[in-house]
Parts: structure tokens; sequence; C-alpha cells
């Protein structure tokens, strides 16, 4: 069976995770925020009495605060033993991938490549496939981008 | 297989662990059958798990063992010191093999086994024991490895999940560390969920039919949060186990004579912190074994009986545990230390010369500082001991050094009972919550206090509490927020750090104390350097735990030399108090001076006028949201704006008791005075030559102090 992936939009771009890699998706309530935390760090948000770091993925990309709406619901997933939650301008829904992901002539751009893994087809088209751990990793690249 | 293979090393582990007091006890005693029944259930477990996988080397030795140890169970050798010490070896060698199983690795050469089978032979008889190897014993402990049990102690039950129950251990089972955070957790969402049916039970009001079943719920909830806490804990005799066999070998080794002595084996710590201390502990045995205690010679020229004394105790105090380890040795050299300080430039010459021996003596956890003038294997070998220091330091406790020359030195470590649950301190800056650790608070003053005094200094802010002049740092501008409140209006926090540097915290609010559950934090947040952890609230909200030692760092108020030098002597109080009370002296509204017992004191409460109902029979106040009632008041005595009470608290009940002034702690002296006639003064007692009267906080809470939802809500809720 073709693995299946969770499809998202993050800043305006049809992307996906893979469905393995996130533990389930929740509607974020509340979050506290963490005064000097790095700015992609929303803050923390919990899951029943588990406390999850916020990542907003369109500052991880370089995007301003606010730029994108955002339709509350995150992905949840595990990184070297801490949980986090990705910020995102809204997730649609599950679909199989289609054949394996592939790298285009030019790549996807400084930030992108470093979380993306590459392009994959979808029965709705095709999307780009993040590393969800390297969104979690990501501290010095989102102050380079911003 | 590679399951069965994993258990196999891990029980053989704790088995090991076990027998190590053990065999040392034996070595003493020989006759002593106990022990030598323990030893041979031990050889003879092994023996049997090794029929099970395919290790006949293991299986040979532990087989010839188990000969030569029935041999002596059944009187037909008497163990000798030569006998004592040849199965001293086969268990190390039978430990050398289990940890090359472990790596996959061929550490034990081949046939190194066959000198230590040979030296098991009795020189007496001929009788040698590894004829019969290739038998099959084996099969039977296939199926039941707890034949041997059955066989050694036949008045025992069978205990089908006590693979440790051979040497006569407690029943237990072996459980993942994950599955029990996973239990853990479970219990803090059952918590938090308890919390909010409770509020929506008391917004929904007085109904009889919910409210005894929800009492017993949260009855139950307790009990077993209690459970699963106590379920982490381990008794630090597991740790304490293995210093017997290494002061025994240390002592062979440098021909000195030790005689151990081990107190508080039952004490129970928190397995993490059990790992966090491992190391220190056999370090500084090490270092009192090598450079404490001296040889039997220079004992006996000293005038000192011939062997040493080496004690390690543990101690539980209240949620702390003290681990002192005392040596009768030479003690530490002051003049050496503070030489080798000042060559490595630790401290300046200046500096030496205004310290005492305490002061130089707490260098020894400095970096950078040995006076080992060579290293050996017994010391230079591990850790140092600023790492002890700094390892405790990170999870709150501290450490420090005694010595007097020529009797002896004692290293006393304080460490938390566990790691993940500490008393906070929850403040608020900016409307945003953080706690604080307790155990860096040293007094909480209000900016209103007319003892305080506050200045800026250039951009450095200092303030002056009770006559002492502190640096102060805002949280708000550390986190970069803006404080709600004109720094006068703040709560100052004097936080006094693990080595001794003091600097105040100003803050907009405290709340409350509570006990609270510390998780980790991402990587992300750590790298803020502002917070060292993260715990929830009782109502489900995050809030992030301050790292002060960081923060302190990083704001450069830390000043090693200055904080060694002024504060380090005060440190000293900490050993056991005399008798005296701990109480709050006050001004009441009458005028006259009382004390209260600080232990009764939850902290103090300023209400604004408007708060405070005076028109019901008694009088109430409220305060964050809670009524309260009030004793001690005088209508006429009132301040126009606001009144400062002492919040007591029995923990199941909270009173406020009406000050009009507060003026400090005191230690009085526990010969009280007792007084006829008014119930609410437990007694009379002396304080700087004048009589005060101490107020019996329990009778006041029984009569009129009210069942607090918060008190108990914030106890378990923050778990």
């Amino acid at each position: 069976m073709a693995e299946v992936l969770i499809l998202t939009q993050i800043a305006g771009r049809a992307c996906a995770l893979r469905a393995s890699d996130v533990e389930t998706v929740i509607e974020i309530e509340t979050i506290t925020p963490v005064p000097r935390a790095p700015k992609h760090i929303s803050g923390l948000t919990t899951l029943r009495s588990q406390a999850l770091t916020v990542i907003d993925s369109r500052i991880v990309i370089g995007e301003a605060p606010g730029a994108y709406p955002t339709d509350n619901r995150a992905a949840v997933f595990r990184a070297d033993g801490h949980s986090y939650a990705l910020r995102v301008d809204a997730l649609h829904d599950v679909d199989e991938m289609i054949g394996d992901p592939e790298q285009i002539v030019g790549g996807f751009g400084a930030v992108w490549s470093r979380i993306a893994e590459g392009m994959v087809e979808t029965a709705g088209g095709p999307v780009l496939l993040l590393k969800a751990a390297e969104l979690a990793r990501t501290g010095e690249g989102a102050r380079e981008a911003s | 297989m590679d399951d069965l293979l994993t258990d196999f090393i891990a029980e053989t582990r704790d088995m090991m662990e076990a027998i190590e007091g053990e065999i040392i006890a034996w070595e003493a005693d020989p006759s002593d059958r106990t022990r030598l029944d323990a030893i041979f259930r031990f050889v003879h477990t092994v023996k049997g798990n090794c029929g099970f996988f395919d290790f006949p080397r293991l299986e040979r030795i532990s087989h010839a063992a188990e000969d030569a140890l029935a041999d002596a169970r059944s009187g037909r050798r008497t163990p000798d010191q030569h006998f004592v010490s040849a199965v001293l070896g086969i268990i190390d060698c039978i430990n050398d093999m289990v940890a090359a199983i472990e790596n996959g690795s061929k550490d034990v050469p081949d046939g190194a086994e066959y000198p230590l089978i040979a030296a098991l032979v009795d020189t007496k008889s001929t009788d040698c024991a590894p004829q019969d190897q290739t038998d099959a014993p084996s099969n039977e402990h296939v199926l039941e490895p707890e034949a041997g049990l059955r066989q050694a102690a036949p008045d025992q039950p069978p205990k089908p999940t006590s693979k440790e129950a051979p040497i006569s251990a407690p029943r237990s089972i072996r459980l993942p560390v994950d599955l029990l955070d996973r239990v853990m957790s479970g219990v803090s969402d059952m918590v938090l969920a308890r919390n909010d049916l409770a509020n929506r039970l008391s917004q929904a009001g007085n109904q009889p039919m919910i409210d005894g079943p929800f009492e017993r719920l949260t009855t139950i909830l307790s009990d077993v949060r209690d459970a699963i806490t106590r379920m982490r804990m381990q008794r630090v005799e597991l740790l304490f186990n293995t210093f017997p066999r290494l002061v025994r070998d240390l002592s062979h080794d440098l021909g000195k004579k030790i005689v151990l002595d081990i107190e508080g084996s039952d004490v129970e710590l928190d397995r993490e912190v059990i790992e966090v201390i491992r190391d220190p502990l056999v370090h500084i045995v090490r270092n009192a074994i090598g450079h404490g205690l001296e040889t039997p010679e220079e004992r006996l020229a000293a005038g000192k009986s011939e062997a040493g004394q080496l004690r390690i105790g543990a101690r539980q105090t209240g949620n702390r545990i003290t681990i002192v380890i005392t040596d009768d040795g030479r003690g530490l050299n002051e003049d050496k230390i503070a030489e080798k300080a000042v060559a490595n430039g630790l401290i300046t010459q200046s500096q030496r010369e205004a310290m005492d021996d305490y002061q130089i003596q707490q260098l020894v956890f400095e970096p950078g500082l040995s006076t080992a003038t060579q290293v050996s294997n017994i010391s230079g070998r591990g850790v140092g001991l600023d790492v002890v220091r700094d390892n405790l330091e990170r999870v709150g406790g501290w450490i420090k050094a005694t010595s007097t020359p020529g009797q002896g030195a004692s290293i006393y470590l304080h460490i938390p009972l566990t790691l993940s649950i500490i008393a906070g301190l929850i403040s608020e800056v900016a409307g945003q919550r953080f706690a604080i650790p307790q155990s860096y608070v040293e007094e909480v003053e209000y900016g209103s206090q007319p003892d305080m005094d506050y200045t800026n200094m250039g951009d450095a802010v200092l303030v002056t509490m009770r006559g002492q002049r502190t640096r102060c740092l805002s949280l708000a501008d550390i986190l970069g927020l803006e404080a709600e409140l004109e720094p006068l209006d703040q709560t100052f926090v004097l936080i006094r750090l693990a080595n001794g540097d003091q600097f105040a915290l100003a803050v907009d609010t405290i709340h409350n104390i509570g006990d609270i559950v510390v998780k980790p934090l991402s990587p992300a947040l750590l790298q803020t350097r502002c917070y060292s952890g993260t715990a929830l609230l009782d109502n489900g909200q995050p809030i992030m735990l301050l790292d002060l030692p960081q923060i302190a760092q990083d704001c450069g108020v830390v000043d090693e030399g200055r904080a060694r030098i002024d504060n380090s002597a005060s440190n000293d109080d900490d050993g056991e108090a005399a008798e005296t009370i701990t109480a709050m002296l006050f001004t009441a509204m009458d005028g006259n001076r009382k004390a209260a017992r600080l232990e009764m004191i939850k902290r103090i409460e300023t209400v604004p006028t408007h708060q405070i109902d005076l028109s019901q029979a008694h009088p109430h106040a409220v305060v964050n949201d809670e009524i309260l009632p009030i004793a001690g008041l005088e209508i006429a005595a009132m301040n126009a704006e606001k009144t400062r009470f002492l919040r007591l608290s029995d923990g199941t009940r909270d009173l406020l008791y009406a000050v009009r002034e507060i003026e400090d702690t005191a230690q009085l002296p526990s010969d009280l005075v007792p007084v006829a006639g008014d119930p609410l003064v437990e007694a009379l007692v002396l304080a700087e030559g004048t009589s005060i009267a101490l107020i019996d906080c329990n009778t006041l809470l029984q009569t009129r102090g009210t069942q607090t939802r918060a008190g108990a809500a914030i106890e378990v809720g923050a778990r």
C-alpha cells in the first residue's frame, strides 16, 4: 500500500507531511507565549497533560507573522524526544503518495530545500513533502530567513 | 530471543548488584549461612539461565562455583580466605562475561576462566568440581527458571513474576520507564479532568447526589497519584550496595584498613536522581579513601585506631535528601588548597587572606583545582568535584565540605527528593505567569513595605531589603516584556543561588506556591537561556520554569569572588537547628507585638479595603476570587486603602490574620510559658527581652478557618 500523506497548505503552497510522522491533528485553543523564544516558536499549547512547542511553519520559511491566515489546526509530531505542534494555513485531507519524492531542476529555494524531502505526486496534484523533524531543528535557519 | 537475552543480562546485573553487599559480609564472616545461601542462589540461577542460551563458558564457571558453594553449604568444606577470594574472582568473571555478551564483544580472553575454576579446588580434598558440565540440568531450567529457588528455599511460595526472588528481594517486576511515564502522565490528565469537573460542579451549586461520589473520586485519585510517585522511587540501598566492594578493593590496592559504615539505606530517591548522584558519590568515596584516610602506620603514629572509618549516610528531611560521606582521615589541607587556588588564578592572594577555613574548604568544588600531585588510578579518574557540584546544582541541590585537620572531612550532598516535582513560586509579570523554584527563594517583599528602598544606579537597580543592599533584576526586562506595575508597587523576590549569590527579582505579583511537575523543554526554547523546564498549572495552562542560575549569569550578577566571601559563611546554618521556634514577629491591630509560627503562615496578603466585608458577624475578605475569614481585625486601626494579613493555613483550612506591621522572622526559644484564659494565644515566649504572645494558629484555623478549594486544587492540580 502506498504511503499516506497529510495534505496541508503552508504560506499558500500545497505541502504534505508523512502520516506516519504525525501523531495527531489538534485544534489549537490557546497558545501560551514564551518570551524570548525564537520568532518561529509561537509558544506552548497543551495536548492532554503534555506541553507542545508550537512551531509556526510560515515563519520558519521566512514569511512575516500574520501574513497568512490559519485555521488553527496543527499537526502534532515528535522529534528528538520532544513534541511539537506545527501551525499551518490549513490542514486539508489525507491522500496516498504516488511514486517517490523527486527533486526539481533549480531546487525549491534555500529554506524550502532544507525542510523538504522533495516533490511528490498525489491524486490531487503535486505537493511538496516536508520533513517534520527538520522543522523542529530549525532555530538558525529561521533567523537567517527573517 | 533478543528480548530474552536482554532480560537475562538485566536480571544478572540486578542480582549482582543485590549480592555485592552479601559477598563482602560473607568475606568478613565465611561461616554466615544466609550470605552463603544468597551467593549460592546467584550462581545457581546464572548457571540455570545459561543452559537456556548457548554460553558454555559462563555455564562452566558458574557450575564450578555452584558445586564448590554447594560443598560449603553441606558442610563438606569450610570456607576460608582462599575460597572466598576464588568465589569473588568467579563472580567478577561472570560480570565481565555478561558485559561481553551485552556488548557482543569478546572482552574476556578465551580460557580465562580455567585458572579461576582451578583456584576453587579445595586444597584439602581432591574432589574437583567441574566434571559433569554436559549433563542437562538446563531442560528443567528452560521451563522453570525458579526451580532453583524452590530447592533452595522450599518454604517460600513460588513467585511467578519475581525473577529477583532468589536473593530474597521483595516481589518486584521489571517495567519499562516509558510505561511508568505514560501512567504518570495519565494520572496527571485525570487530575486535570478532576479539577475541571470540580470547577463545573461548584458553578452548578450544591448537588449531594454528585458531591459524595466526587469526593470519593478525589480521594482515590490522590492515593493513586501518591502510589505512582512512589513507583519512580528506589531505595538508595541500590546505590550503596556497590560501596562495600569498592571500598574493599581500594583498601586492598592501597594497603589501607577501612571500616565502612553505611546507614540510611532505606531512604528512597527518584531513580533519575540516583543516576545523577551515582558517579559523584563514587568519586567522593574514592577521594576519601585515596586522599583522606591515612595508611595504618600513619594512623597509629597519629594516635588513631589502625583502621580508618568511612561513613556513608543518607537521611531524608522534608523534600530533601542529605547524603554525608565522612572519613576520620587527615582532613582537607586548607593551606595546600588555597595555595593551589591562588596559583591557578581562582582567587587572588588578598582574597585568600580574607577567607576563613570553611571558605577555603569549599574551593575544592571549583573547577581547575586538584590537589593530587600525581594522578593515580584512585583519584584523578572520572569526574571532578566541580562537575559534581554543577550536576547537583542543576537539579536544585548543593554540596559542601567541612573538615577538621587531623580528624577527618565530611562532604554533604543535599539533593531534592525528585527531579520532576518541585515546589514553585508562581509569579506574574505583564500578565504572564512564571514559576520560580522555591528552593532559590529566600524571601518575598512588597515594594510598598516601609523598609524597602529602591534606587537606580546608572542602569543598575539596587534594592535595600531590611538593611541589606542587593542588586535587583526586573523579570519583565529579562524577558523583554512591559511590567504592568511601577517598580515600587512590584513584588521583590530575594533569590539565593546554590553558590550563595543573591539578587532580587522584581515581578508584578506573586500568586501561590504549588508543587509543579517539571517537563523538559524543546531545544528551541532551551536556547533562550531563560527557562529550565515547563509545567502545567491546575487549569491546564503551561507555565515556564525560570532558569535562575542561567539568568543570573547572563545578567552578570554572579560575582564568584564576592559571593564566596560575603555569603558562603551564612550557608552554615543549615545544620541541625537548636531547639528554637521559627516565627514571624508582627504588630497586631491592637498595637501589641505578637508572633506566629512560620510554618503556619502560607503567605502575606495585602487586601484593598473595598474587598473586606464587615457586614457579617464574622468579617471576610476576597482574595484571588476566594472568600476567606478574617481574624484579629480592629476597624479603628484599619488603614484607609489596604490592610495586610498573614494568611494562615494548615493545609486544609485558611484564615487571614490582620496585622498592622510585619517585623521579621526570628528564632524564638522553645521554652513556652502557657497562658490561661485566652484560647487564641498558644503561649508567651521571650523575644529580645520582652514577652510576646505566640498566637495559636491551630485553634484559630479550627474555629474560624475555612476549607479552601485552592489549597487542595493547587496541591493535586500541579501533578
